[in-house]
């Protein structure tokens, strides 16, 4: 595999933070009540329908706070490893009782349509499933990515027209940011074996499409967040989340080299 | 903190059940309405995208025109009548239960409603002739014209029926040309059943006839020709499908 990233010019400032965050908070709307969660959750997500016609699973508390997912569902937009994560305002005026939580300011993780999540396919599966079912490449970004935000209690979903595996639920993210080399995490899915994605190629091709996302784009990801207390998101520990991914960045390339064959 | 909350509506979804004993069912259109009847929308996927089938899509295209007369004309469907009607639709076509939703522009909620719930997913380029029968019914109707889609005329069933002034009426065939195949008769047999049908009921009429690919096959080329022919003689007017992007169609 090839060499590390080269360094990149300090652009991870306080002063370069607020500056971002005077752009203010981008909000959707949502406009109508979807559906409760398919399976039990910690954070019990529904969804909605937003006035962007996207359709969002909507959580209103995460472990590490709600910006933990919404930095996490940014970041794994641009690796190429998850949906998009937005703001969401919900209203009272559409919320059934038994999404009552959710009025407010919250967090929103854009749909993906067609998906099974590999939790419920552990129900489901009990025998190998075809080998075809997931993507190669797509499951090695997943690691990847998962592997660089140092995820606990990891899930995927998995599309099985397409292949494609997404990594979910990042409200136990960024925890821990004390200086740590990260560890692979593969996130089991039912039916598919664990080497899936290990191949020297596809682990190159996700590592570069992560060494791509500059530490400018990382300060991006951690700006024009909600500083209310559910979101656990002063400037200072945004700076530090931003300041531990781009140095995880750095080391990831070494540490996938161990589990790609 | 947070926006003003706008104004309280309902929507509901039409669904087309093709096999009601199965409820294989798929999303058509998008209708919402308020309590009062003061605002109304209705929003469908392209005829062609929900069946392939010419006399389903005339149905479908006369229930979903229908209902559109009815949410956006005074007076308005309410949400009451919109339950009733919901309580009232339970075989091919059904409306799900209506739900709130919040409306600030009835326009921008249904187009997010149609994205989120009816808008088919992007499909290949190739343009059948379901869609360029969605063009040309669409081209007439902004136009403010009464069309019918595959509906029939005493005997004669035609793509399009055209209401004009002064009780007259035109019609249209669509074919083409851009598929893998070498044996044309269907069309050549469609063609011919339309020319007999304007003759007999002494109707005037278009066609709109994408032609062949440049790397067709020569029976699809002479096909093609043939009918041309056929029309160019009984002086039936040929657009292509670029055509209904004009400012003028036949008869204006």
């Amino acid at each position: 595999m090839t060499d590390s990233v080269p360094a990149q010019p300090q652009v991870m400032t306080l002063d370069a933070l607020e500056k971002l965050d005077n752009q203010g908070v981008t909000i959707h709307w949502a406009i109508q009540y979807g559906e409760p969660p398919p399976i039990s959750s910690h954070a019990s997500p529904h969804s909605f329908v937003c006035r962007n016609g996207k359709v969002y699973w909507v959580k209103a508390t995460a472990q590490n706070g709600l910006a933990a997912e919404l930095i996490a569902g940014r970041l794994a937009k641009l690796a190429g490893a998850g949906p998009d994560a937005q703001v969401i305002y919900v209203s009272i005026g559409i919320v059934p009782q038994a999404a009552q939580h959710l009025v407010g300011i919250v967090v929103g993780i854009e749909e993906q349509r067609g998906t099974i999540n590999a939790r419920q396919l552990q129900q489901l599966v009990t025998q190998g499933l075809g080998a075809g079912l997931a993507d190669a490449s797509s499951r090695a970004r997943v690691v990847c990515f998962q592997s660089w935000i140092g995820v606990s209690d990891s899930q995927v979903l998995v599309n099985p027209t397409h292949g494609l595996v997404y990594s979910i639920d990042h409200g136990a993210a960024f925890g821990n940011l004390d200086p740590q080399e990260p560890v692979v995490v593969v996130t089991q899915i039912p039916g598919i074996s664990d080497d899936l994605g290990r191949s020297r190629a596809d682990v190159d091709s996700a590592l570069k499409t992560i060494e791509r996302i500059s530490d400018a784009d990382i300060l991006g990801v951690v700006s024009c967040i909600p500083e209310e207390v559910a979101w656990n998101a002063d400037r200072g520990r945004r700076l530090q989340i931003a300041n531990w991914l781009a140095s995880r960045r750095g080391q990831l390339r070494k540490v996938m080299s161990t589990w790609a064959q | 903190m947070g926006p003003v909350a706008p104004q309280l509506g309902y929507s509901a979804i039409l669904r087309w059940r093709h096999d009601p004993t199965r409820d294989e069912a798929r999303n058509v259109a998008v209708i919402l309405v308020d309590r009062e009847g003061q605002f109304g929308a209705l929003k469908s996927a392209p005829i062609s995208s929900i069946s392939p089938q010419l006399h389903e899509q005339g149905i479908l295209d006369a229930i979903l025109e229908g209902l559109r007369q009815k949410v956006v004309n005074e007076p308005r469907l309410n949400l009451l009548e919109l339950e009733s009607m919901q309580q009232s639709m339970q075989l091919s076509v059904v409306l799900s239960k209506p739900k709130p939703v919040l409306v600030d522009d009835p326009n921008k909620t249904i187009e997010a409603l149609y994205k989120a719930y009816v808008a088919p997913r992007q499909g290949g380029t190739t343009v059948g002739k379901g869609q360029i029968l969605d063009r040309l019914v669409s081209a007439y109707r902004r136009r403010g014209f009464d069309v019918k889609r595959a509906a029939r005329l005493d005997d004669f069933l035609f793509d399009a029926i055209i209401e004009l002034p002064r009780r007259q009426r035109q019609v249209a065939e669509v074919l083409t040309f851009q598929k893998e195949k070498k044996h044309w008769e269907d069309e050549e047999r469609a063609a011919g059943h339309f020319l007999y049908g304007i003759e007999r009921l002494k109707l005037s009429g278009f066609a709109v006839i994408q032609p062949p690919a440049d790397s067709a096959f020569d029976e699809t080329r002479e096909s093609h020709e043939r009918i041309s022919k056929w029309f160019r003689r009984e002086k039936i007017k040929i657009l292509a499908p670029a055509d209904l992007n004009n400012d003028h169609l036949p008869h204006e």
